[in-house]
């Protein structure tokens, strides 16, 4: 659950908004493994975010987050792969498998829901980048306005009963 | 010997049919020209990349590299540190760049993409890293690269990376047929 609105940060793009929340805040049905903390960068620690999209026919609600682990690129892999298979996500996508790089797709028996994780550990790095995003898609349909006509005739029998 | 004569007399007479061949290739260009016009920017596409993309889609690969760690992306060289700056070295290696690391290279990769998408109107990029001789595997390094970037720039904008800059990017990536940001 989202807690202490207001006392986040809150980036408008075009029609879509990012929030940023704490790591007590990430979604309980993607496990975190206890080794990753968040990923550092020279100017602090990058907060997880709650990505929101106002797309035509669809709202997409993105929960992403930047992680790091000091276990080696296959440890991580295979202790992720374990953690989500136990938390239902069943079906495993491999999108790109080289040396030092690997991302995959998660899904389970709820359409229009996936997990994306890749993982870098490049040559020399001393820790493995965890890069997680929790995607769920909600079909939109923009609601339809009521015509006037259909207002009008149902005021006129009216009327025309008052001013007899 | 009348030859000089003679010559004298069909020199004029050989002019005349020189300058109607020449009136009559002419009208024949100018009959098939449209035709040859209509299909040739089509032939062209299909054909080759425009002059400078593959030095545009090199030096995109070399800044992506910077967001990841030195990998080589889409079979492009990788982004190599200065052997004697070791705090650079391993700034790029565990991507710890900041905020304004990522500011300057994506306003680099921006300025990029923007020429290729002028110099290959209608494109999409795995049709252009096709055209380049990218195989699928690398095509989809050098995409997830770039849509990776697009992210880190989102996420790095409460540290002061250029909003307007980071939204730049992605509505480049649109353009480029690559489309799902999420």
């Amino acid at each position: 659950m989202v807690k202490n609105f207001g006392q986040r940060s809150v980036v408008r793009f075009k029609s879509d908004v990012l929030i940023h929340i704490s790591l007590d805040e990430w979604p309980t049905d993607v496990p975190l493994l206890n080794t990753f903390t968040l990923h550092e960068i020279e100017d602090g620690v990058i907060r997880p975010f709650w990505h929101i999209f106002l797309e035509p026919v669809e709202t997409v609600e993105m929960v992403a987050g930047h992680f790091q682990s000091p276990l080696g690129l296959e440890e991580v892999i295979q202790s992720c792969d374990e953690a989500l298979q136990k938390a239902g996500w069943n079906s495993k996508e491999t999108v790109v498998a080289q040396e030092r790089w690997f991302s995959f797709r998660y899904t389970n028996s709820t359409p229009n829901k996936y997990v994306d994780i890749n993982f870098r550990r490049p040559d020399g790095a001393t820790t493995t980048k965890i890069q997680i995003r929790r995607v769920i898609k909600h079909p939109y349909a923009p609601p339809v306005e009521e015509k006037e006509e259909s207002v009008e005739a149902s005021v006129e029998p009216a009327l025309e009963e008052a001013t007899k | 010997m009348n030859v000089s004569k003679s010559v004298k007399v069909n020199a004029p007479k050989n002019l005349v049919v020189m300058n109607v061949v020449i009136i009559a290739l002419i009208a024949i260009g100018l009959i098939y020209a449209p035709t040859i016009n209509l299909t040739s920017p089509q032939v062209f596409r299909a054909a080759s990349l425009a002059p400078g993309t593959e030095g545009l889609l090199k030096q995109t690969a070399a800044h992506l590299s910077k967001m990841q760690g030195g990998e080589s992306i889409g079979g492009f060289p990788g982004f190599e540190p200065p052997d004697d700056d070791e705090k650079y070295k391993q700034k790029i290696k565990n991507k710890n760049y900041s905020a304004q690391d990522v500011n300057d290279w994506v306003k680099e990769i921006n300025n990029f993409l923007k020429q290729i998408i002028e110099k290959n109107p209608g494109m999409t990029l795995e049709e252009i890293l096709t055209k380049q001789g990218l195989t699928a595997e690398q095509i989809e390094k050098f995409i997830l690269a770039l849509k990776d970037t697009e992210l880190m720039a989102r996420s790095m904008a409460t540290f002061g990376v250029d909003t307007a800059r980071a939204l730049a990017l992605r509505e480049l990536l649109i353009q480029l047929g690559v489309t799902t940001l999420w």
